[in-house]
């Protein structure tokens, strides 16, 4: 019966029980928003780097990260395939391949732009980083052929069309200048800025005749089965050159991931803040309600309900409202949060941030929810609501029936 | 006849010092079961202090007071909350009807609060009782979609249905009016008289003090009269 009493009191006074939950409903929505948005930048940026660019593992030449802004490509990676033999080895399942990172100057006959450009063997590539989900006519590399994948925000910037061509202009293995005509195979656009505003793809072996570099590579890419496995894989081949560097995906993103702690904590602080507003707000509803109703209540302990059935029956009434506000915040949030894991939210200002930025940072961020996190919030939610409920429930068993009945004394 | 409840020098006095009040001062008096007793006095004399010293609900500052034989005086809330649940019955002027419960479920928290019945017993408890106090067909109204005789009626059924030692019913019919507060004296009087329901009333009013056997004049806290009639 106390169930039942509690559930009805919850609809006893509509606006201030909906009030009273509005506190529960901000903190459970902020709190799975505001997770799922962590969760989000740091998986998005993790994830779009993994697909697009890093893959699991590269292995490069141990010298080359501290001239990486010129392209070196005299720095290269040694043995490489050794590498993938080795890779394929312990996993087989693994897809790794050999890659040129270049410097070129991108042109149509009256402007050019410095950006990178990257050779890679195109089914492999085709394996590791699925270039059809991101290209517009999901068109695949050629082996030889003068043909390249465009970045979208590149392709804008020159105002170029799948089929149309640009002028390349690269300094050869060897230091002289070369400059040849590609037609744009396809404009790719992944979300990474790094790829979409400066990059170009090409076969392999396309690059090695433009670059004159008939072998040798830059580094190895590495797609692993389970991104887990990238630490075995860095162990597999480190034995096979003190001159190569193996470098993880965590190892990459460690920075980010730091990053991410302080975010979080500062998360954490803010639903710690939102959720204590809560309670308050929980414990002055529970309060005015017991005021009202102190007729009624002192009638109960005067018929005998002991303290702790009094305690319950403030706690269960805030367990509703907590329960209605968790289910709602959480319905609201999860949408919110869900909405935005589907379609992604926009990141404005993404090339200035990405331009000062030293990872590779996304045009838009996808929320990260799971239902860990919607269960947890909306648990939260309702302990808070019932903790609110506790003092001013203590304060009237404290109380004796008549004071209670007569409001002789406020609780 | 047993005593149901027994006070023995009792004093109830608010804030001792310089500006005491002596609500009750000296109360010495013995309720039998199956009696019907007023305590009557004007406005401020300790008649509802004595009733909520007979209900377990206040404490005397001295005094002892045995409800069925057993000293209270000194109990703790706890048990003083089971002694209630048990053993005394109340009748508010207010009613204080639980509003979101029906009828049925307002008579049925008391029997729930008393423990030690089963929803088929409390059924077979519950109905025949409002039949009998003619609010059989309001079983499942709230107090709000009842008049203030009908939710009296609740009250009463409410007080009754855990067959207590005694009732104590504080200005029962204060809030109803003339033909209202009638019907639910004769009530009160007709369980009395069949049931043997020991009731213990405080009241102003003259309808309520003439179908009384026994009153109780209280003066000032202190008992100025002890006999039949008003």
């Amino acid at each position: 019966m106390l169930l039942k009493m509690a559930f009805r009191n919850v609809f006893r006074n509509k606006k201030r029980s909906f009030l009273s939950m509005l506190t529960v409903i901000v903190g459970v929505m902020g709190m799975i928003s505001a997770y799922g948005l962590a969760r989000g930048v740091e998986d998005t940026i993790i994830r779009v780097d993994v697909d697009t660019d890093f893959g699991h593992l590269r292995v490069m030449h141990k010298a080359y990260n501290k001239d990486k802004a010129n392209f070196p490509l005299e720095l290269q990676v040694q043995k490489p395939k050794q590498v993938i033999q080795a890779i394929k080895k312990k996993f087989p399942k693994a897809v790794a391949f050999e890659r040129i990172l270049f410097a070129v100057d991108l042109g149509d006959g009256l402007h050019s732009v410095r950006c990178r450009g990257i050779a890679l063997p195109a089914k492999a590539a085709e394996k590791a980083y699925s270039f059809k989900q991101y290209t517009q006519k999901k068109r695949l590399l050629v082996d030889g052929e003068n043909s390249i994948y465009l970045g979208a925000e590149l392709a804008k910037l020159f105002e170029k069309k799948v089929g149309e061509a640009v002028t390349l202009l690269v300094r050869t293995r060897n230091g002289s200048l070369n400059a040849l005509d590609f037609t744009i195979r396809d404009i790719i656009r992944t979300g990474n800025l790094l790829v979409d505003s400066n990059t170009l793809y090409m076969s392999l072996k396309t690059g090695r005749d433009l670059l004159q570099m008939p072998k040798g590579s830059t580094d190895v890419i590495v797609r692993l089965p389970k991104e887990t496995q990238s630490v075995a894989a860095a162990a597999a081949v480190s034995g096979i050159s003190s001159d190569n560097f193996a470098r993880t995906w965590q190892h990459k993103m460690q920075e980010i991931i730091e990053l991410q702690k302080i975010d979080r904590q500062f998360y954490n602080f803010l639903i710690a803040l939102i959720m204590f507003v809560a309670a308050i707000g929980i414990a002055n509803t529970m309060l005015m309600s017991g005021y009202e109703r102190h007729g009624e209540i002192g009638m109960m302990m005067a018929q005998g309900m002991r303290s702790a059935a009094i305690m319950k029956m403030f706690a269960i009434e805030a367990f509703f409202l907590g329960l209605f506000g968790s289910l709602i915040g959480g319905a609201i949030g999860s949408s919110i949060a869900l909405y935005f894991q589907a379609y992604g939210m926009p990141l404005p200002g993404g090339n200035e941030i990405a331009e000062g930025a030293s990872m590779t940072i996304s045009t838009t961020i996808y929320f990260s929810v799971s239902a860990q996190l919607i269960i947890m919030s909306f648990v939260i939610g309702v302990v808070i609501s019932v903790l609110g409920s506790l003092w001013p429930a203590w304060r009237f068993t404290r109380m004796k029936p008549l004071e209670v009945m007569t409001g002789s004394e406020t609780p | 006849m047993k005593v149901a409840a027994e006070c023995r020098d009792i004093y109830r006095i608010f804030n001792p010092g310089e500006f005491e009040v002596r609500a009750l001062d000296g109360v010495t008096l013995s309720l039998h079961e199956g009696e019907m007793v007023a305590v009557v006095g004007p406005s401020g004399s300790g008649k509802s202090t004595l009733l909520n010293m007979i209900g377990c609900l206040d404490t005397p500052t001295s005094g002892t007071i045995l409800i069925d034989g057993e000293e209270v005086t000194g109990a703790s809330p706890g048990q003083l909350a089971y002694v209630r649940s048990q053993k005394i019955g109340f009748i508010f002027q207010s009613f204080h009807l639980i509003p979101v419960f029906t009828a049925y479920e307002n008579v049925e928290f008391a029997l729930q609060i008393k423990g030690g019945y089963t929803p088929k017993e409390r059924k077979e408890l519950i109905l025949p009782l409002l039949e009998s106090l003619g609010i059989g067909q309001l079983a499942d109204r709230r107090p709000g979609q009842m008049s203030g005789g009908q939710q009296q009626r609740v009250a009463i059924a409410r007080a009754l249905v855990k067959k207590p030692t005694l009732i104590l019913a504080d200005e029962p019919t204060a809030n109803l009016d003339s033909k209202t507060s009638m019907s639910i004296i004769e009530l009160m009087v007709r369980l009395n008289e069949e049931e043997g329901t020991t009731f213990v009333l405080s009241t102003h009013d003259p309808m309520l003090m003439e179908e009384i056997p026994r009153s109780i004049r209280i003066v000032d806290g202190k008992i100025v009269n002890d006999g039949t009639g008003a």
